[in-house]
């Protein structure tokens, strides 16, 4: 039984650790604009799609692609993320906030059927980041696949608190997010920090895509899944704050593995969302509280 | 006064109108017309542009003295959608026969209407209440769960000796029919399912079901799953080392899905499937495999084939001399056909195919191989 | 002579009405100018408009003898001009250093030296250096938020109401820093609500009435009794 449960943990938290880095992109750009991005579920799905082309672009036999590809795929969804900003945010910063959800909606829309079809609709599969092969632990067997995702997405999520925290522009970014004006007002350019935000946010979903393709395969309609879970996780976590965020989509992923082997997936599917609506009704903050409720 | 001259241009507009109208030429002159309202976007896509693919290969080779034009439209994933395709279809393309989406909700959406219009609907949509509801003009040429289902539960109890098996099936209608058809059938040979198991079509993640399925005691998997999640269902429960038989729906017979799995992680599992085409048993089915594959870039799996061979069935009554929709109907119901994957013919209701193959990956290739075939599953041939 | 900083017929609209309606005066170095006037006089448009916050519908500002007029709200504190807004309005979630360090201009050296003054100036703020900016007490954060705007040694300091929400033992010392950012060479403009307070440290009293200038004097001439009836009162005094 111990074996089992560290099997389905180890697991969940492999899934888990792709959903906290959607959630922690998607709140990200919560934070530095307000907005809402409705098309961060595609822009994990593309960043899957991304790993597939670049891998298709590797000479046979090479070691670890999704190591190989993982900084090519981190730049091109930065990129995208640009992009996005640029198309569906900066046109409509000044128009009602529900503008930009439409334009989001819009432009996931967009790319979810640009990449159907380009690359077609069927699933693909992502390149691995190690080979094959298992290591027993505790007397469950866990795969190295497994293990690498929960390393890079670990390492993805402390090089971001590094840049928030321990860089001078991670901080002007932190600045820009809870007061613009005044940021603006110590000199800080509120394009670049937009910018940066959304590229950032984008090179995070490009990070769990890949992540996510090898296991669990990408297909051009996955976004909605990942859109959903990153939504959760955010409003589990408390709307804003960023570290809420990431270990409320690590918390989701656990539960619903855990309840679906117990039980069944749709009641773990159930139980999830009866919580939420609890948890909206009971404690609306979040689990962590809002960012938004501390003033100076 | 300006109101009595706009009526009295309105008068003089709808005399056009009607004179233009009689003036027309007879429908039945022009160039026989052929629609294909396939899903080419959304989740159906892959099996939609299938069904696009067969058809277009059919009705570019049609038999001497036989002319067709044909438009294709997207049904995408709505009934709403498939619906105003139709009616535009019906409207401007006065067609004879409508290639009709695989997706079971939209075709039920568009069977009345086509009914009202007289067109054949020529379909490899398994859902069963098709066939069901009185509408005389559904001809389908995929076997539905009633026969493929047969083929797949018989194989995994008959050939494969399951004595314990658990299904693990899609929550959508294709995974509840299916469901419930394979229980009919294991009960009818003496078997019951250790654990029935609903997969929503966005879980990736297989882990729990498969610790569900061991801790049941199953000795095998019985799979009606779309395309990723069997492909996800079959590589995650060999990296668990199940060590049980799977016997999965026709997904995996899709080249697409088996892509997806690495070949020994197939090995020893098989498929229900109408036909394989890339496992091309006989010279005609490497031609046609050649041929798709050729013009289309892509392998061509059963829905394609099953597509070109009802189009091709439609050629045929067109060479007999049928003209019209409600003649094309009344052929398609009356006759034989033999095409590539089997020999087709009407069960009275519009089910045409009544065969289903077995196939099994032996883990070196992810091309499989027919084991085993069951012909005329229900009787009706 | 220029002086350091000029207003010229500054006007200001909103949606609702004229807020600062030909707005002149000027601020020297080393001078505090204290601007008071009731609830929605135009204290803090005037502020506002001084530090690039909102447009002018007229007028011009000078920052020794540059205009700045058109410049971005981003590009005035390289003018030289530094803001403490109404209601300070810190970075909730940055620490005391946080902040510092990203309103801090020039290269690493530079700004280890900026801290280094601001600490001297701000030795409070040397204890609770790592200290979130929402966990400190009012008097702290007021100070904060003064050295957010002068670290980086602007040569306008606008302070929008410091004093709100203060208690009396720490706005002693609160005017006491203000005085000394004028004694340092800065020129100081204080929207103020605490009248006598003000007076205190200013050289000079400027009452807003609707938008208008209605007292331009020096501060020793007046007391607060002559501030609160040109508050309300249809006279006006300029010398």
């Amino acid at each position: 039984m111990v074996e089992t449960s560290l099997q389905l943990l180890a697991t969940a938290l492999a899934l888990g650790s792709a959903y906290a880095l959607t959630a922690l992109g998607f709140v990200l750009i919560i934070n530095a604009v307000g907005a809402v991005n409705f098309a961060h579920g595609d822009l994990v799905m593309a960043g899957g799609f991304a790993a597939v082309a670049l891998a298709i672009l590797l000479p046979e036999g090479v070691p670890l692609p999704g190591f190989v590809v993982l900084p090519g795929v981190l730049l091109v969804m930065a990129i995208a993320g640009l992009a996005l900003a640029g198309v569906a945010y900066v046109p409509l910063r000044r128009a009602p906030p529900v503008s930009v959800f439409i334009s989001t909606i819009a432009v996931g829309l967009i790319l979810q059927h640009a990449i159907a079809l380009g690359a077609g609709p069927q699933p693909r599969v992502g390149p691995a980041l190690v080979g094959g092969g298992m290591v027993e632990l505790l007397g469950a067997a866990l795969s190295y696949q497994q293990l690498a995702t929960i390393a890079v997405a670990g390492v993805l999520c402390a090089a971001v608190h590094i840049l928030l925290h321990r860089t001078r522009f991670g901080r002007r970014l932190r600045a820009a997010a809870q007061d613009p004006e005044m940021a603006r007002a110590c000199g800080i350019d509120l394009r670049i920090t937009v910018g940066a935000t959304f590229a950032l946010a984008g090179a995070l979903a490009g990070g769990a895509g890949l992540l996510l393709s090898h296991q669990y395969f990408v297909t051009p309609t996955d976004g909605a899944t990942f859109m959903l879970k990153a939504y959760i996780a955010v409003v589990v976590g408390g709307w804003g704050r960023i570290w809420g965020a990431a270990l409320a989509a690590l918390f989701i992923a656990v539960f619903e593995v855990l309840v679906a082997a117990a039980v069944s997936y749709l009641v773990a599917e159930a139980l999830l969302y009866l919580g939420v609506l609890a948890l909206l009704m009971l404690r609306p903050q979040g689990l962590f509280g809002e960012a938004e409720g501390r003033r100076a | 006064m300006p109101l009595t001259f706009v009526r009295s241009l309105m008068t003089l507009g709808a005399a056009v109108a009607v004179l233009a109208g009689a003036v027309q030429p007879a429908r039945a002159a022009d160039p026989l017309a052929v629609s294909v309202l396939v899903p080419i976007t959304g989740f159906l896509a892959l099996e939609g542009t299938a069904q696009r693919n067969g058809a277009l290969l059919a009705l570019d080779n049609p038999p001497d003295g036989v002319t067709v034009t044909y438009d294709v439209a997207d049904t995408a994933t709505s009934p709403e959608v498939a619906v105003t395709a139709l009616r535009r279809a019906l409207d401007r393309q006065n067609p004879v026969a409508i290639a009709a989406p695989i997706f079971g909700t939209q075709m039920l959406a568009m069977a009345p209407i086509a009914d009202r219009a007289d067109v054949p609907l020529i379909t490899v949509s398994g859902t069963a209440k098709l066939t069901e509801l009185g509408h005389d003009v559904v001809f389908r040429f995929f076997p539905t769960d009633a026969v493929v289902k047969v083929a797949q539960a018989r194989y995994a109890v008959e050939e494969l000796g399951m004595e314990k098996p658990a299904i693990l099936y899609q929550t959508t209608a294709y995974g509840q029919s299916g469901r419930a058809e394979l229980v009919r059938v294991l009960a009818g040979l003496g078997v019951e399912p250790v654990l029935e198991e609903a997969i929503d079509p966005g879980i990736k993640d297989f882990v729990p079901a498969l610790e569900r399925v061991a801790a049941a005691g199953a000795d095998g998997l019985l799979l009606q799953l779309h395309s990723g999640p069997t492909a996800l269902a079959v590589r995650q429960a060999h990296e668990r080392g199940f060590e049980g038989r799977i016997v999965a729906g026709s997904a995996l017979h899709q080249p697409t899905t088996a892509a997806l799995v690495e070949p020994a992680a197939l090995a020893g599992v098989c498929a229900e499937s109408a036909s394989s085409p890339v496992s091309e048993s006989s010279p005609e089915l490497a031609a046609f495999a050649e041929a798709y594959r050729t013009r289309f870039e892509v392998e061509p799996d059963a829905f394609a084939l099953a597509q070109y061979d009802g189009m091709n069935m439609v050629l045929a009554a067109l060479a007999d001399g049928a003209r019209t929709g409600p003649e094309v109907k009344d052929w398609l119901a009356g006759h034989r056909y033999q095409g590539l994957a089997m020999e087709y013919v009407s069960d009275g209701t519009g089910n045409m195919a009544h065969d289903a193959i077995i196939l099994c990956f032996d883990g070196r290739s992810r091309v499989p191989a027919v084991k085993k075939r069951y012909d005329n599953v229900n009787g009706i041939r | 002579m220029t002086q350091r900083l000029e207003l010229d017929g500054v006007t200001v609209t909103h949606a609702e009405g004229v807020a600062v309606d030909q707005a002149s005066f000027s601020c020297a170095s080393g001078e505090v100018v204290a601007v008071m006037g009731a609830n929605g006089a135009g204290k803090s448009s005037l502020i506002r408009a001084l530090a690039g916050a909102e447009p002018l519908s007229s007028g011009a500002i000078r920052v020794d003898g540059q205009d700045v007029t058109g410049m971005r709200l981003e590009q005035r504190v390289r003018a030289g001009i530094g803001w403490c807004p109404e209601g300070r309005r810190l970075f909730a979630g940055l620490t005391v250093a946080e902040t510092l360090d990203v309103a801090a201009t020039g290269g690493a050296a530079e700004r280890a030296a900026a801290f280094e003054r601001i600490f001297t100036l701000f030795p409070v703020l040397k204890e609770r250096r790592d200290a979130t900016a929402w966990t400190l007490s009012g008097g702290q954060q007021q100070m904060l938020a003064i050295a957010r705007a002068v670290i980086s040694e602007p040569r306008v300091v606008l302070l929008d109401e410091p004093s709100i929400g203060l208690a009396p033992v720490v706005l002693d010392d609160v005017f006491a820093t203000i005085r000394r950012l004028a004694e340092s060479g800065a020129a100081v403009v204080l929207a103020e609500q605490a009248v006598p307070r003000a007076l205190a440290i200013a050289d000079r009293a400027i009452v807003l009435r609707r938008g208008v200038i209605v007292l331009d004097v020096p501060a020793e001439r007046i007391d607060a009794g002559v501030v609160a009836s040109a508050m309300l009162d249809a006279g006006s005094e300029r010398a």
